[in-house]
Parts: C-alpha cells; structure tokens; sequence
C-alpha cells in the first residue's frame, strides 16, 4: 500500500467541513454554559496584552491637563507566571487610579501601559523596546524577576530610561545597572532579610515557648535559581553564626514538580527545621509531598506560603497548610496600622477587582508607581536625571514600606517584614512580638 | 528513618513516579511503532485530560476515578478526530513526513495550551482527591500514597490489557504495522485504519495519565511540554515501538531519578535520567528491549 496519497478537493471540503462542525459545536457548548470556567479567585484574564497593550484610561473629571506620562512597563501576563502578573498588574493599575484620583503628577496624568511578557526573558527585550519606541514610554516598571528585569534594563540603559522596579531581586540588575534602577522589592544579598525574621523568633525560642528542645538543625529545597543560590550565601553564614546545622542543601530544578525524592532524603536526615518553596506552586506541592510522606518536622518554612490559597483547596493545600511559617513581606495586609500611604486605598480597591486582599505582590507593584510620582513631584520635573536625583536622595512614603529608601544601587534600605504562622486556616503574625498577633506553635503537630 | 526504610521508599517513589512515566512513554511508542511519527502533543493532550477531569468533579461532582472511563473514550474519539484530521494530512508527502508530523504536532500542542489558557486560566489546578481513600498507609515507617499506588495498578491494568490486545487480530495488525508496514497492507491490513485507531487508543492512555497526573501534582496549561519530553525519553530508552520497552523503561527511569535525587542531588534529577538514556543507547541502540528499527522500504 502506498504512503503516498494525494489530498484531493474532495478531501479538504471533508475536512473542512468536519472542523466547522466541531467548532460549531464547542461554540455551542460555550454559549450553553457548558465552556463556563470554574469558580477562580482569580479574574478572567482575556485580553492578550502581546500584541495588544493593556492601558489605564485617563479620567476626565480629575482636572488634569496636559500631555499624560506614560509608565510602561512588561508582566508575565500569560504562560506559567501569570498568576502572579495578574495581582501585579492591579497593583499597578490601582496606583494610577488613585494618582490620577489626588491629582496627576505635577498636574499631568499618569498613562500606565502595561505589556505580556509572558515570563520570557527574550519576549521582554522586544517588548520594552516596543515600550519605549512606540508607545513612548517616559519611564519604565516591572518586571517580574532578576532574568527578566535585567533584560529590560538592558533595552532601557540604551535609551536611558529609569526604571522603577517592582519584584526584581537578582543582585546584578542593581550593580550592573547602578543608577537606571531602584525596587521597592529586597535585592537577593538583602534578601535574606526575608529570613531573618523567622531566624530571630526561634533564636528567642524561650521568650514564647512552653518548653522542649530549640530547633537546630535545618535542610534546605529550594529552586535552582540564582535568587536563592544568593540568598542562601548570605543567610547560610548567618544561621551557622547563630549556631543552626546545615544538614542538607538541596536544589530542585524549576520545571520538576516530584519533590518526593529530595523530600524523603530530608526525612531521613529529621531536620527540625525544612526551609523550601520558592513560588507558590512550589510551596503547595512541597507540602502535599510531605503529607504523602508523611514527614512532619517540627517546623516548616515556606519563602512563598503566604499564598495558600485556603478559599480555592484545589489549587492551595487546604488545612494541611496550617503549622507553615512564612514571611509576610507585606505587613500592612496584616496589619492596617502598618500600611503606607495609600495602603487602605490599595485594600479596598483590590478587593473590589480579584475578591481578596491585597497582597506582597500587588503592594510592591502599587508601590513602585508610587516612588516614580513622589520622585517626579520631588524633582519637578520629568526630566530624567532630576528623577533620577530624587529618587536616590529622597524618601518616600509608599502603600507597602512608609520609610522607603533607596541605597546608591537602588535597594529599598529598610526592608522589614515579619514572620507569620499559618494557624486553624488562619494568617497569624508571630514575630517580632511588638506586631504578633499570635504566638509562634512550635513543635507544630498536624491533625493527620 | 533508617536507611533501609529511606531506601524502600525511595524504591517507592521511583515505582510510582515510573508507572506514570509509562503511561507517557507507551503512547508515544505506540504511535511511532505504527504511524512512525513522534507526536509532540502528547503532553498537552495529557494535561487537557487533567482539565477535563477537573471540570468533570467541578461542574459535576464526578469522582475523579469515575472520570477515567469518560476521559478515556472522549480521548480515544479525540485521537481518532486529530489522526484523520491533522496527522494524515501531514504526513501525505513522503520525504516531509518525519518533519512535517513532528512541526504539526507541535503546532497542535501550541494550539491545546492556548485553548486551556482560554478556557481554564492560567491557574495551576489539581484535582481533589475522594476522601474515601486516606492520603497515605503507613507500613513499617514506608509512606505508600494511595493515589500513586492506584497509579500503579492503573498502569499494570493497562500492560495486561495491552498483553491480550496484542494477541488479537486487530493487535496482530498493529504488531505488523510496526514491523513492516507496506507487507502488512499487501496482506491486507488497512494501515490508515489501524493508524487511527492506534493515535486513539494513544490519546487514550494519555488521557489516563492525564487523570492520574492531575490527582498527584499541579496542572498548569504549560505543563505539557515537560511531560512530551519525559515521555519521549521513556519510548526512546525503552527501544522506539517496543510496547513493554516502554513499560519497563517508565520504572527505570523513575528508580533513577528516586537513587539519583538520594545519592546524588536534587538539581541533577533530569540529568541522571538522561546519562541513563545515553549509556543504554551506547550499550542498545536499540534501548532496553533492543528493538532494530525498521525502516519502511
């Protein structure tokens, strides 16, 4: 028998005609109610901002007049980070929102332009090019990443363009590209002061325990990216300082989502303390691993577990999540008395988009359009090197750090989070003892 | 624990892991050993089947478990649709086949994860397992999670099943298919039907994985190229076309990633899968079932 064989007319009409007809039917199906997605916490993300940008439309009953300045700036808007995107991008726009609201900046509107990256260290090349040359960005935000921010900056050194960076963390964005960057968000040598907190509260274990040994020895999972290979060098010293036992470090290839078998390697080692969960899904699987495994350590520190999602259990951990420590980075959401300027405007507006509270990801966003205002009111001006002079000299009062400072690299200096304890389904602070709202449970006994 | 214990689950774990491995790996095999075509979609048809079990519990409270014989003959009926529709089409000039089904297959996969992007967000999802069956049984200090456990069944389930298919006519066809193709239809077997059926009963399986994938881990609409590459690296080390090659090689893979993690490190478990790969092909080129590739004249 032939492989050959010539695609007739005939052949193609047949075709044709069958993908007509499952498109009619899928179409169909849709329109009936069956295409409806299920409950999300998160809105319908329909808008394709590749090749279409997402834009703030600019009020007409504010008063502002002039030509608007535009903030462009590139989100992972699809692809594996769009979840996070998306909170960052209501940052984002709540900011312009309420700038525009109190007046404009020096009585000019702001313009947000905010394009899909998709998480692509290549795409953001292109895309804030595209930023810059078309859309006539005046200034740059985002990204999201020391990857994809540095490729921004790259593109925007060459034009000279300032960027106000919003979760960029990789320690070379800021020495590479030393005065065209400052981030709201820690750099990785200060990020370790993401830890620190939690190391504090269980150096003062007497201070709030009942009893029992402190821990001391810790294992470390976590992904294989630069973020936490610098963290680590930074905080790792400082644990062996403080007297803690590295008893194993570990890293895990991002796109790997079997942790069983580094999980069971730390089981057999029955550290106090398990460190892991660099992103969200990240921190889910690793603890319904654990539950699989039935690993239970006395402690369990997720870097990203202040996401657990217990209103949507199919994408979160549910219940088991309880005992988890964590980082709030974002005190205020915990605490109002802790916000910044703008934070309860931040709240009320972020729970009126996405049915949640605002979170470290959409305060950080919020906040770095902040700063770019209060630089451009500080300088008078949008000329780029007086921003650029306000906003390494000035201080400014965002939603998610009312003292914020920018060293001479561009990193927020007081950058001072607290650790919390995930506690009967609920966000408990536990450290320091000044905020906490709970005490720390340590050992933590799951209900199994 | 103790070290005999850490080694037995990780024995475990590399099992488990592995019975899904074959799964993946067994449709891309069967594929390639009857249409000779390596289909860059299976990954995302497995993680379309996830979806399609998530929307079967969400919107209709249907035990993920129960979902597996709809999955299964909606995938079968998909693979069918995709192998006359799209995989026939590609490979009607010869001396493009190869090139033309691996870029169609791989448009089609582009083409699946938008269409989940659309309709389920880019959200991770998983499925919520039946809370008739406890998370874990504990054994002797040896964890054995019940879900990865019916993963294995569902996999020896389906080598069983697989054993008797072959021995019947339409296996015996398949079975000739694979070995010489042109001599199969002089015999007269028609090839285009057994081809289809065979992408179907491919997307079949992957469907199954697709379910069980979704129980255990968390599906994102970009998780599919990953698995595309898992299950490649199954049916080449199992030896291209050879069934229990296949089967065989989904555990030996998972064992290696288990000991490798243990012994070795975590950021090295892709990798000490593919040293794997590569020694077996340099020892077998024909991977571990020293299967000859046959070439159709």
């Amino acid at each position: 028998m032939s492989s050959e064989k010539k695609i007739t007319r005939r052949t193609y009409l047949k075709y044709a005609a069958g993908a007509v007809a499952v498109a009619a039917v899928g179409g169909g199906a849709y329109y009936a109610g069956l295409g409806q997605a299920p409950p999300t916490t998160t809105p319908a993300m329909t808008t394709s901002a590749i090749t279409t940008p997402i834009t703030t439309t600019i009020p007409t009953n504010a008063g502002l007049t002039g030509k608007p300045i535009v903030i462009g700036g590139s989100l992972p808007l699809s692809g594996a980070g769009a979840y996070d995107g998306e909170r960052g991008l209501q940052g984002f726009k709540i900011a312009v929102q309420k700038i525009n609201e109190d007046g404009g900046v020096l009585g000019r509107p702001l313009k947000l332009v905010m394009r899909d990256d998709g998480g692509s260290e290549d795409r953001v090349s292109s895309v804030t090019e595209t930023l810059i040359t078309q859309d006539k960005a005046d200034f740059l935000t985002g990204s999201y990443g020391a990857g994809s921010t540095y490729a921004a900056l790259v593109v925007a050194k060459k034009y000279g363009k300032l960027m106000t960076g919003s979760l960029v963390a990789g320690r070379s964005c800021f020495t590479d590209f030393k005065g065209n960057i400052v981030s709201v968000h820690a750099s990785a040598d200060y990020e370790s002061d993401w830890y620190i907190p939690f190391t504090d509260m269980m150096d003062a274990f007497s201070q709030w325990s009942t009893g029992g040994a402190k821990p001391k020895t810790i294992a470390i999972i976590h992904a294989n990216i630069m973020w936490n290979h610098d963290v680590h060098d930074h905080w790792i010293p400082i644990l062996e300082d403080r007297g803690y036992k590295i008893v194993m470090e570990d890293y895990l290839d991002m796109m790997t989502t079997d942790f069983r078998p580094a999980l069971t390697k730390a089981k057999s080692l029955n550290p106090d303390i398990i460190v892991g969960g660099t992103w969200f899904f990240m921190s889910v699987l690793t603890m319904k691993q654990m539950v699989e495994l039935g690993f239970y350590p006395p402690a369990i520190f997720l870097a990203d577990g202040s996401d657990f999602s217990f209103v949507d259990p199919s994408a979160g951990v549910g219940p088991q999540g309880n005992g988890v420590f964590f980082t709030e980075p974002y005190p205020g959401s915990s605490i109002p008395e802790l916000r910044g300027r703008d934070g309860d405007y931040l709240e009320e507006q972020y729970k009126l988009a996405m049915n949640r509270s605002a979170d470290y990801f959409s305060g950080v966003c919020f906040s770095a359009v902040q700063v770019l205002a209060q630089a451009i009111e500080a300088a008078g001006t949008v000329d780029t090197d007086a921003v650029r002079q306000a906003l390494f000299t000035k201080e400014f009062n965002t939603a998610i750090w009312s003292r914020t400072v920018f060293n001479e690299f561009g990193v927020q200096k007081y950058f001072k989070p607290l650790a919390a304890q995930w506690q009967d389904n609920k966000k408990e602070i536990v450290w320091p003892s000044d905020y906490a709202t709970a005490k720390p449970i340590y050992p933590y006994v799951p209900v199994k | 624990m103790d070290i005999l214990t850490t080694a037995v689950q990780a024995f475990l774990n590399g099992i488990f892991e592995g019975s899904v491995y074959a799964i993946l790996g067994l449709g891309l095999t069967l594929m390639f050993g009857v249409m000779r075509i390596l289909n860059l979609a299976s990954g995302a048809l497995v993680i379309s089947a996830a979806f399609l079990s998530y929307w079967l519990l969400q919107l209709l409270g249907i035990d993920p478990y129960l979902s597996i014989p709809i999955v299964l003959v909606s995938f079968f009926a998909l693979g069918i649709c995709i192998a006359k529709g799209v995989v026939e089409v590609s490979m009607s000039s010869p001396q493009y086949q190869i090139v033309g089904t691996v870029m169609v297959t791989y448009g089609l996969a582009l083409l699946i994860e938008n269409i989940e992007v659309i309709a389920w967000k880019a959200n991770y999802r998983a499925l919520t397992p039946p809370a008739y069956l406890p998370t874990s049984i504990s054994i002797a200090g040896v964890m054995i999670n019940t879900i990865r456990l019916s993963s294995l069944i569902i996999t020896v389930a389906v080598a069983v099943g697989f054993t008797f298919l072959l021995k019947t006519r339409f296996g015996t066809a398949m079975r000739a298919c694979t070995q010489n193709r042109e001599m199969a239809g002089v015999m007269g077997v028609n090839y285009q039907s057994i081809s289809a059926i065979t992408f179907g009963i491919a997307a079949a399986l992957g469907g199954i994985a697709g379910v069980l994938y979704g129980l255990t881990e968390l599906v994102n609409p970009y998780s599919g190229m990953m698995l595309t590459i898992k299950g490649l690296t199954v049916a080449v080390l199992g030896g291209l076309g050879s069934f229990y090659g296949a089967l065989l090689a989904g555990f030996v893979l998972g064992l290696a990633e288990s000991f490798g993690v243990l012994f070795v490190s975590a950021a090295y478990k892709d990798l000490i899968g593919f040293v794997i790969l590569i020694v077996i092909l340099l020892l077998s080129p024909g991977g571990l079932s020293r299967k000859e590739f046959y070439t159709p004249t």
